[in-house]
Parts: structure tokens; C-alpha cells; sequence
């Protein structure tokens, strides 16, 4: 028995500290986990956009007052009747201002004629819990006798789910893809490794260790090392994303919806490493498992 | 061990029909020239190999019969000095005797008097914190015989341990040996050193060819 007072030493562990391997091994698993992270953002932004824009074209239609006679009278009748419309949550009239901004792009500026009738457009947003359809809408404004088209934007919306679904699909082959490479990576690595500690192993082998013993050691290794280079990864992810946000902080977030680290995004890189962590050392127990199932 | 044969990948039968028995607490050599097959006998009897014919029986276990873990389990009984040492390069001296009783799960304040104890008998209790890359020749191979004998196996196996050590230490070494054969552990031991076998008076087993000889009648052991 130690007679002294002092604990005893952590005894070191049974693989060497450091082996060629492990280096480059690291900066691929951190360069793969940084890609990772990119593409669970933006897989994550992908679904959080593509239901944003869903629910804003699921919600809303527009109706354009096609009458240029008593054109004001049609219009208050028109809102009067959408709002007591069932389904209807609320109107915002678009004048004659609204309607010329809208042609701006195409004619020019001071091009219309004052004179020249325009359509008058009413944005109709609807109540997202039971809203109302196009019929019902059509079929109260020609009972009030108004002459008017509804656009439920479903030629948009049908474009749009088709893009939405191409970009959540891609992304989540790429995060898929990545994971992937992950696991290989570390697989082959764990190999490696292996036949450059076959001394180690086959040491502890023959000195009677369990085949779980010698790979505790390797997981012990492997998962750590994953830890380390997911970290890396994820936090080289987290700084080029945040940096990203802080460039576009003052847009409105329309064509930049990716890059937005909020409390899910950050959750994304914290479990990033902590699933390379895992996953690097189930692999290295796996591999070192069957490669001792082999060896005899 | 009844009718063993064993052979490398596909290749041929490097062993061919061995029958051996050792009695637990016997002393025996084994010689034969270079290639005649005495590692890879060594081999099959502290389980780094299989037979590929024939029925091996070690401490009253059928070991085609036993599972990896009770292989494990039976090699913990089994001391091996290698003849190629087998240290661990990045282990000091102390973790490399104190290795077979870490992968046996005992605990580091169990053994650390034993294998400091162990270490002054072999000579190097000043080595205790060195790596084996610092040694000669002649101490790592008493470092892997410390190895071998710290957790009083049951049976010690060693190719050629007294190859690289000056005779004094050989004689020292053996005296270990004997010792252990005195404390109960059945030993066998492989060298070319027909010396030291014949001084020993233990009984003798030749390999020539892959194929084992009787053991020829046991002289007195003569004492050192």
C-alpha cells in the first residue's frame, strides 16, 4: 500500500500522448464540423424561412377593385364587406399613391397621367386559424356588386414550395453528407491510429485486458480529440456567422435570413461537438472492436 | 495439448502433431535450432494464436471453448517475457511493469510497493521513472521479465530471457525464475543457452522442424 499522505497519481494513459496522426486528423474533423455547423444553420434558417414565407402567402390575398366608376363609394364598400367577412382579420387599403410606386419600375416616374384611371388595391390578411378562401371572398363582393379580382397568390405560392422544398432537401443531403464524412473520417483515422499503436494493443492483448478495456482507451481518445476539433469547428462557425449578422444587422433580413444566430442556432453549435465528441468515440470503439475480433 | 498443429494465414504447418503436458508447478526448456518452431509453440500457449488442429487445455480449459473475455481472463494467468521485450516506449519503466496488473483492473496503490519492491530486484530501482528507450539491452529485458512475473502468473512462459544480459545477471535472473517455480508457477522456457540448460537440470524439450520431441529424463536442478 502507498504509505504516504499524497493521493496517488492519475496513472497515465495506455496510448501515447501524441501520434502523427492525430494532427491532421483534427483540422479535418474541425474544417468538416465548421461546414457542418454552416449547413445546420442554414438548413434551420431554410425551414424557419420557408414557413415564414409560406404563412405570409397562405395568409394574405389581394383584391383589386376593378370598378373606376365611384371608385371610392366600391372601395369603402368593398373593406366594409371583407371585414365582416368570416375568416377576414383585417384590411389596409392601398391608394392611388401605393398603386403608382407599384408602376414606378416599369414607367418611370411622373409618366402617369393624372387623369388615368388606375386600379385600387386592398390587402386582405386573413384570421390564421380558420381563414377565409377565395370563393367566400369573390362570392361576398359580387353579392355587394363589386366588380373585383382576388389573388390568393397560390401561382406564387406553388413556386415558392417547390423552391423551399429544394433548398430544405439540398441542405439537409449536405448536413447528411457531412455527418457522414465525419464518421468516415474518424473510422479511418481510428484505423490508422491503430495499426501505428498495433504494439500497444497487442501488449495490452496478451497481458490479458478485455477487448472493452483497450477500447475505452481508444474511445476515451478518439472522443475527446472530436470534442476538441467539433469545438474548433463550431466556434470558427459561430464567429463567421455572428460576424455575418453584425454586417447585415441594419438589412431587413429579406434576402439574408440565413445568417441569424439566436438561441436554436447557438443550441445547433453547442451539439455539434458534442455529437462529434460522441460519434468519434463510438466509432473508435467500434473500430477498434472489430479490428481486434479480426487480429485473431 | 493433443495433436495441435498450427499454421500462419494459408501457409503450411509450421507445428504439426505437438503433445505436450505440462504438470502445474513443472520446470521445463525448450530448445531447437532457429526456425524450428519454439515461438510459435510459445505463441499458441499464451493464446496470441490459434491452432488449426488438434485440442489446447490451459488450467483445465478447453480453449476452443472459451470466449474472448475468458481468454482474456486466462492470459492474466499466463507471464510472457517476450523475446522482442515489448515495452512500451512511451510508458516509464514503472508503467511498463505495472501494465499487465492495470489491464487486470487493480488499482495503482495495490500494486506500487510490489512493483517498486520487484524493480530493486532486477536492479534498476533507480530507473523507476525512466523511459525504456533510455535503457540498454540488458535492462529492458529485465524490465519485460519484472513484467512478466509481477502479478505471480500461474505460468511463465520466456523466449530466450538471459539473451541479452551479461551472466551475472543471468544467473540472477534464473535464480527468479526458480524462485517463482518454487512459489507454485509452472515455467517454460525457451533458449539457445544449452549452458544454462543443462546447469539448470530441468527436463528438456527439443523442437526440430516443427515437430516436438519426448522430454528427455529431468536432471537434479542444480542450485546457483
Amino acid at each position: 500500500m502507498n504509505q504516504t499522505d499524497q493521493p496517488a497519481p492519475t496513472p497515465p494513459s495506455m496510448l501515447p500522448l501524441r501520434s502523427r496522426e492525430d494532427g491532421p486528423l483534427f483540422f479535418v474533423i474541425a474544417i468538416i464540423i465548421f461546414l457542418a455547423c454552416i449547413s445546420a444553420l442554414i438548413t434551420r434558417a431554410a425551414f424557419v424561412s420557408a414557413a415564414q414565407w409560406r404563412n405570409d402567402l397562405n395568409s394574405a390575398m389581394t383584391v383589386q377593385i376593378k370598378d373606376t366608376r365611384d371608385q371610392a363609394i366600391k372601395v369603402d364598400r368593398a373593406a366594409k364587406v371583407l371585414q365582416a367577412t368570416k375568416g377576414v382579420s383585417s384590411i389596409t387599403r392601398y391608394g392611388r399613391e401605393r398603386a403608382l410606386d407599384l408602376l414606378e419600375p416599369w414607367l418611370g416616374k411622373g409618366n402617369i397621367p393624372d387623369d388615368l384611371p388606375l386600379p385600387v388595391l386592398l390587402g386582405v390578411r386573413l384570421d390564421p386559424k380558420a381563414p377565409a378562401s377565395k370563393e367566400v371572398i369573390m362570392l361576398a363582393l359580387s353579392a355587394a356588386d363589386i366588380n373585383a379580382e382576388v389573388d390568393d397568390h397560390r401561382r406564387w405560392s406553388s413556386e415558392m414550395n417547390k423552391a423551399t422544398t429544394f433548398i430544405q432537401l439540398f441542405s439537409i443531403a449536405a448536413l447528411g453528407l457531412l455527418l457522414a464524412a465525419s464518421v468516415a473520417v474518424t473510422g479511418f483515422a481510428t484505423r490508422a491510429s491503430l495499426a501505428a499503436r498495433r504494439n500497444v494493443v497487442n501488449t495490452l492483448h496478451l497481458a490479458g485486458a478485455f477487448d472493452s478495456y483497450i477500447a475505452r482507451e481508444f474511445e476515451r481518445r478518439f472522443g475527446t480529440l472530436g470534442l476538441r476539433a467539433g469545438l474548433t469547428g463550431a466556434a470558427l462557425a459561430g464567429l463567421i456567422v455572428g460576424g455575418a449578422q453584425l454586417l447585415s444587422g441594419a438589412s431587413s433580413g429579406v434576402l439574408l435570413p440565413v445568417f441569424r444566430l439566436d438561441l436554436t442556432g447557438f443550441g445547433l453549435l453547442v451539439l455539434a461537438p458534442v455529437l462529434t465528441g460522441f460519434l468519434g468515440a463510438l466509432t473508435a470503439r467500434l473500430t477498434v472492436l472489430s479490428n481486434l475480433r479480426e487480429q485473431e | 495439448m493433443n495433436g495441435l498443429y498450427m499454421r500462419y494465414s494459408h501457409g503450411q504447418d509450421v507445428l504439426h502433431n505437438i503433445n505436450l503436458n505440462l504438470a502445474p508447478g513443472s520446470f521445463h526448456f525448450l530448445t531447437g535450432p532457429s526456425g524450428a518452431g519454439k515461438s510459435s509453440l510459445l505463441k499458441l500457449i499464451y493464446l496470441a494464436r490459434h491452432c488449426s488442429r488438434g485440442h489446447l487445455q490451459l488450467f483445465g480449459h478447453n480453449v476452443a471453448q472459451c470466449n474472448r473475455n475468458e481468454k482474456a481472463l486466462l492470459r492474466r494467468r499466463v507471464g510472457v517475457v517476450f523475446q522482442e521485450f515489448r515495452l512500451l516506449d512511451h510508458l516509464s519503466v514503472f508503467e511498463n511493469i505495472a501494465l499487465p496488473l492495470r489491464a487486470a483492473g487493480i488499482k495503482r496503490e495495490v500494486y506500487e510497493e510490489d512493483v517498486v519492491e520487484l524493480l530493486s530486484w532486477v536492479g534498476l530501482g533507480d530507473a523507476i521513472n525512466e523511459n525504456p528507450r533510455a535503457l540498454s539491452g540488458g535492462e529492458k529485458q529485465r524490465v519485460a521479465i519484472a513484467r512478466a512475473v509481477v502479478a505471480k502468473p500461474e505460468l511463465l512462459i520466456a523466449d530466450e530471457p538471459t539473451g541479452n544480459v551479461d551472466p551475472q545477471m543471468g544467473i540472477r535472473l534464473m535464480r527468479l525464475f526458480v524462485e517463482l517455480n518454487r512459489l507454485g508457477s509452472t515455467v517454460l522456457i525457451a533458449s539457445h543457452d544449452l549452458q544454462l540448460v543443462r546447469a539448470s537440470g530441468a527436463p528438456v524439450l527439443t523442437i526440430n522442424e516443427g515437430r516436438l520431441s519426448p522430454p528427455k529424463a529431468p536432471r537434479k536442478r542444480g542450485r546457483k
